[in-house]
């Protein structure tokens, strides 16, 4: 037999053991083809792909903002910014929370209207908003406010852009506004006291990038504490996960406590609210116990003229 | 069934469907028109005048459009814009300010072709020097110069662009 008559037989062969097998291989690839195809000339809407995306937060550790609440987040945000720019003071107002208010604005609408009229200082600005991080169900959003809508002057004469971080919480119910980078406070109520000292600390005040303590601190003796004067270094920080940070207000303030005398201060210290780290402790580093004291006292006649000299730390947890 | 035999005709059957589906796929990836310049081309980059011909359909025009990037659809936009003043198509132009911009700065099509004609040469060549997004409006530094004279003193300029949707836009720049 040759060759081709063998290769003849061979494929009738192969076709009649084979040929159901490959008719539906065959089908089933016919099928799949015919579908790709449609697929592929189903008419779709092109649209154009922005590297804006307000919605999606920039730092993404505390996720995105639920489905549910997108829309009302955005439309408190949008409500109180379109108040500001038409200068509708006791509505904008109104939108804050207690907290807010009282930190940010001593609950006096006089001072949220200055700070509305500097930063919004033409009817014609323009703003934008970026959601930025959002922990425990507080949203906070980058927004950029523009003090002329530059599409309508074409950036004639220029223009100035102003940031700042707004967070939007839900307040009995309500979804409220807390502006300038301010948080919310929250109560603490520790108590901590040695032979010299009493310490309470009633609360904080916490900013996106700051936390702030609010101390009451009392001098039980009949000689004058000092507790920080700038003379020596670190001389009140905070614990943070084991970080230790400097107040950063006492640079300018000095906690200088008179016999039997009570102080009501705040101790500021950075950190990002949405950091995920703890505050262990307050760390009073350099506490003088001074048998007499002028404030001309250099460190070193302090020092001398000191009974004690101590550090006392006041955990927070 | 003599054994090579099988398998030549199995080795065939395979081929024959590897190849058809070879032949389907390339026919699904035919390269794209969309122009993928990286945004650091934004710099420097001198512009080609990326008219549509008038073949292009809308519906073209969108589709590759939505293949650029933001920076390239800018780009985009402002040939159109610069093309219809290169070509002395004022009308289509002043179409394309943004209205309140055209209430403040020119209230008629006069205005706007009087301050066209004074400012910008007869050949239009553009230069970006840097681009900004605020929010959705995009701000474009241009240079424009003339090509054909080097004497020609650069008009520098923002455009001030805002996408709309794919190929609907509106702008304005800095009148100085």
């Amino acid at each position: 037999m040759t060759f081709n008559s063998k290769l003849t037989l061979a494929i009738r062969n192969f076709f009649k053991k084979y040929g159901k097998i490959l008719f539906i291989v065959f089908i089933v690839w016919l099928i799949i083809f015919l579908f790709n195809t449609y697929l592929k000339n189903i008419q779709r809407e092109p649209i154009a792909t922005n590297t804006y995306n307000p919605d999606n937060p920039v730092i993404e550790y505390g996720g995105s903002i639920p489905n549910s609440e997108k829309e009302p987040v955005k439309n408190t945000l949008d409500t109180y910014l379109k108040y500001c720019k038409n200068k509708q003071y006791e509505n904008a107002y109104n939108m804050l929370t207690d907290d807010c208010k009282k930190y940010m604005y001593e609950n006096n609408i006089t001072n949220f209207q200055e700070y509305v009229d500097n930063i919004f200082s033409t009817y014609n600005s323009y703003s934008y908003n970026q959601n930025y991080s959002n922990v425990d169900n507080k949203y906070i959003y980058d927004v950029t406010i523009l003090n002329s809508n530059i599409l309508a002057t074409g950036t004639t004469g220029g223009y100035d852009s102003y940031k700042e971080k707004i967070t939007i919480v839900n307040e009995n119910g309500t979804k409220k506004i807390a502006n300038q980078g301010y948080i919310d406070n929250e109560e603490i109520g520790i108590e901590a006291e040695d032979d010299y000292l009493r310490i309470k600390i009633a609360s904080k005040d916490m900013s996106y990038s700051r936390v702030g303590y609010n101390l009451e601190i009392t001098n039980k003796t009949t000689r004058t504490i000092v507790v920080s004067d700038k003379q020596a270094s670190k001389e009140v920080t905070l614990n943070v996960d084991g970080e230790y940070r400097t107040a950063n207000n006492l640079d300018i303030e000095n906690i200088i406590l008179e016999p039997g005398e009570t102080q009501t201060i705040q101790l500021i210290f950075d950190k990002y609210y949405d950091s995920n780290r703890n505050d262990l402790e307050i760390n009073f580093n350099y506490i003088r116990v001074l048998n007499n004291y002028n404030e001309n006292m250099a460190l070193e006649e302090q020092n001398a003229a000191a009974i004690r000299i101590y550090s006392y730390n006041v955990g927070l947890k | 069934m003599d054994k090579k035999l099988k398998i030549v005709l199995i080795a065939m059957a395979i081929l024959g469907l590897i190849a058809l589906n070879l032949i389907v796929f390339l026919n699904a990836h035919e390269p794209q028109t969309a122009d993928n310049n990286n945004e650091t081309n934004i710099i420097n980059t001198i512009v080609e005048h990326n008219i549509a011909t008038e073949e292009e359909t809308e519906a073209d025009r969108k589709e590759m459009l939505s293949n650029s990037t933001e920076a390239t659809r800018m780009k985009t936009y402002i040939g159109q814009y610069i093309s219809a003043i290169d070509s002395k198509d004022y009308e289509t132009a002043y179409n394309m300010l943004y209205q309140e911009f055209r209430n403040t700065y020119f209230k008629t099509l006069e205005e706007f072709i009087t301050y066209v004609e004074n400012k910008y040469p007869d050949e239009i060549m553009i230069t970006y020097n840097n681009m900004e997004r605020e929010g959705t409006i995009y701000i474009i530094s241009i240079s424009i110069q003339n090509p054909l004279d080097s004497n020609f003193q650069a008009v520098e300029q923002n455009i001030v662009i805002q996408e709309k949707d794919l190929n609907n836009f509106t702008l304005s720049f800095n009148v100085e």
